[in-house]
Formats: structure tokens, sequence, C-alpha cells
């Protein structure tokens, strides 16, 4: 085992010798390492002598200098042709943009728009209902309140698989297990919503306070999870105009830190301000820190995002 | 061994043109590092196929700016870490419509070298 090791290093340094070692370079001599050592383990358990197999594998990979100059050759052309530029005026740019937004335009599916037109008709019909519902306007049943709230969720839930799946022209469709679980968590979220509502027109019944909360944590832990793993979807063009013109968080991490920590405490205060409202002035009063906390959200990003010199 | 491997340079520039596709099948269903896909083509085709694997670390890196793949390092405490790549979405969207493309090209040349009744119908 120790026998054949240096030769595999040898001929990775050798593979490498002169190039500088940038951390990329560095990440493709490790990768390349581990690569080698597992073609090496193959052999050897295979019955190779180790020797045998540190040569083999070195012969079977290929000519790994030539790769090595065509990653890092490649890098370097890329980058001397956005020097080679210079800036382009923005008058140049934008029309460089457009074109390259022409060039990639994915017209939306007619009859996506009516199904969407029409479930979002659907939702906003159940919103009205529930909210006319709680303010005493109408009287419902609980049956049709649960059909309302079921309606809206069902609605929502088709809006938001429906528009995942749909290939725009800055990014991919999403695969269809994956769009009709962010429907249902999304679904499940406002189905708790609703139920909350109902709730609050009667806060006497337990029932449907108790199936709202289990609604309501499937929809957080459904959607944290569909967050947390979610993979890219944006398409290779406008990434590599993201990565020529980056926003000002991508170019400035203290100034998107620090957006973070005021946009968390807002919302913090918003959730306080939620609780004290509702408890002092009443819950029918409640959404107004909400309302509060986006504009200043809106304000923040307006400041923030948006530097007050980047239209010069 | 050596009469099955694709003798006309045409065939393997045209597999080669296909790499990317090809790489993306392989991480459909798990995650690989480099040597495991090398190995997952070679297997694949029963050795007839085989992408060098110094060639697939471009592969690899341009697949990644595309934002087709991810890579982290695994956690092996032995014999170095090795790289993993993950399929992403657009990885995944992209792998289809290739693939889409690639049965519609071979549906037209079928036809026009009229051996459509040898290949596989669709």
């Amino acid at each position: 085992m120790t026998s054949e090791t240096p030769n595999v290093h040898r001929a990775l340094d050798v593979a490498f010798d002169g190039v500088a070692l940038t951390p990329e370079v560095q990440d493709l001599k490790e990768e390349i390492r581990a690569n080698l050592l597992a073609r090496v383990e193959e052999l050897q358990a295979a019955g190779m002598a180790p020797d045998d197999a540190a040569r083999a594998a070195i012969d079977e990979i290929g000519d790994l200098r030539a790769a090595v100059d065509e990653i890092t050759e490649g890098r370097a052309t890329r980058g001397a042709a956005a020097d080679a530029g210079g800036a382009p005026s923005p008058a140049e740019a934008w029309a460089a943009h457009e074109r390259l937004v022409a060039l990639h335009r994915v017209r939306p599916n007619p009859a996506f728009v009516v199904r969407t037109v029409l479930l979002a008709a659907v939702l906003v019909g159940a919103v009205v209902a529930l909210a006319l519902l709680v303010a005493g306007v109408i009287d419902l049943p609980d049956g049709a309140a649960v059909a309302v709230a079921a309606a809206g969720a069902l609605a929502t839930g088709g809006v938001v698989a429906d528009a995942l799946r749909q290939e725009t022209s800055s990014h991919y469709p999403m695969p269809a297990g994956r769009a009709l679980a962010w429907g249902a968590s999304a679904a499940a979220g406002v189905a708790a919503l609703g139920l909350g509502a109902l709730f609050a027109v009667d806060t006497g019944r337990a029932w449907p306070l108790a199936v709202g909360a289990v609604l309501a944590v499937a929809a957080t832990a459904g959607l944290v999870t569909l967050g947390v793993t979610q993979t890219n979807r944006t398409k290779a063009w406008v990434r590599e105009v993201a990565a020529v013109a980056p926003d000002r968080f991508s170019q400035d991490p203290v100034a998107a830190a620090r957006f973070g920590l005021y946009s968390g405490a807002l919302w913090l205060a918003a959730l306080a301000a939620v609780v004290v409202v509702g408890v002092t002035v009443g819950w029918v009063w409640a959404w107004v820190p909400v309302l509060a906390a986006l504009l200043v959200e809106m304000v923040l990003v307006a400041r923030m995002l948006f530097r007050a010199d980047a239209g010069r | 061994m050596s009469e099955n491997l694709p003798s006309d340079p045409f065939s393997a520039d045209l597999l080669r043109g296909h790499t990317d596709t090809i790489v993306l099948g392989t991480l459909r269903r798990a995650d690989r590092y480099g040597y495991e896909i090398h190995k997952a083509i070679r297997d694949a085709t029963g050795g007839q196929y085989e992408i060098k694997e110094a060639t697939l670390y471009a592969t690899f890196r341009r697949l990644e700016r595309d934002g087709l793949v991810e890579s982290y390092w695994g956690d092996e405490t032995q014999g170095g870490r090795r790289k993993y790549y993950r399929i992403t979405d657009a990885g995944r969207a992209v792998y289809r419509r290739n693939v889409a493309d690639w049965r519609t090209t071979q549906r037209i040349i079928n036809t026009l070298l009229d051996h459509d009744h040898e290949g596989p119908r669709p």
C-alpha cells in the first residue's frame, strides 16, 4: 500500500509541474488524486501488484497534462476576453442584454396562463369568502367553510406546481415529483391559514386549531426540506450574465450580511407587534404590523441592493 | 474485443459530442465521484466505449459552470477525499431535452438511411 502511493503522487506532480497552483488547480489535483487512488485500490483488489496497479491507473487515465492545460487555459482566455472588452457603455450593455434575452426567449404556454388565471380566481374567491366569514359579514356552515379553505389550498398548490413545471426564459422546468411536493407544501400552508380563520370565527372549537397546527407544521417541514435540498434551475446564459454583472450582495458580502440582520430584526419585531396588537387592539387588526414590515422591507431592498450610484 | 470498438473515427466523434449528456445520465440516480462516473460509462457499454478519464475533468467543470451539476467533497478519511457530483434540476431538464433531441435525430437518420426497421422503435 505504501509503495504504490509515491508513484501516483509523483505522476500528479509531473502533470501539474509549472502550473500556477491557484485554489482551482489545487482542487483539480486533489480530485484527480482521489480518483487515481480509487482505481489503484480496485486494481490491487483484483490481484495486481501495487507498483503495477499504480502504473496501470496512471496509463489508463489518459493525457493529464493536456487536460490540465485545457482547463487552466480555458479559464485564462475567458478572463482575458472579459478584460480586453473593457467596460461597455450602458447602452451597448443594454443592447447586448436585450439580444441575449431575445435569443433565449421562451414564450409562456397559453394553456398554462389560462390555468393560472382560473386557479388564482378560485384562490381569491376563497380568501374573500373566508375574510367575510371572519369579519362576520356572511355566515357559512363548518362543512362549507372547510370546503372553501380546501378549494383555496388546492388552487394554491396547483398554481405553485404548475408554475414550477414551466420552462421560462431564465429557468428550466422542475422535475414533476419535486414540483408536486412544493405545491403540496404550499397547499398545506394555505389550508392551515384557512383553518386558522375558521378558528378565529369561533374560538370555542379546538379542532380547526389542532388540524391547522398539524398542517402548518407539515407545510413548514415540507418547505424547509425542499428549500434546503433545492438545486440549481437557472439556465447557463443567465448564470453567465450574473457572473459578469453581479448584484451588490454578491460583490459585497458585508452589505448582504447587514441586510440579513436588518431583515431578521424587522420580522422579529413585526411578529412581536402582531401578538401585541392582536391581544390589545384585536386580532382583526393583527395584519397591520405585517403590512408595515413588508413596506419597510421593500425600502430596505431599494436602499441596500440597488445603490444610489448604480444608475450613473 | 478490439473489433467491437468504434473503429470509424466518425462514430467516436459522434459519441464525444454527447459526453455532457452521458455524464448527466450517470448522475440521475445517485451522486458519484469522477472515477465512479468513468467506470459507470465503461461498464454500461460492456467496455465498448470509454471516455478518457482525463478529458472528463474539463466536462465536469463545464457542467458545473453552467449549473447542471454541483460538486461537494466527500468525507473519506483514507485515500484522499473524493469530489462528488450531484445533478441539479437544470441538469435533469437539459438531460431530458438532449435525450429527446437525440431520439428525433436518430429517427430522422434511420429514415434517411432506410435502416429504420433495424433500429428500436420509440
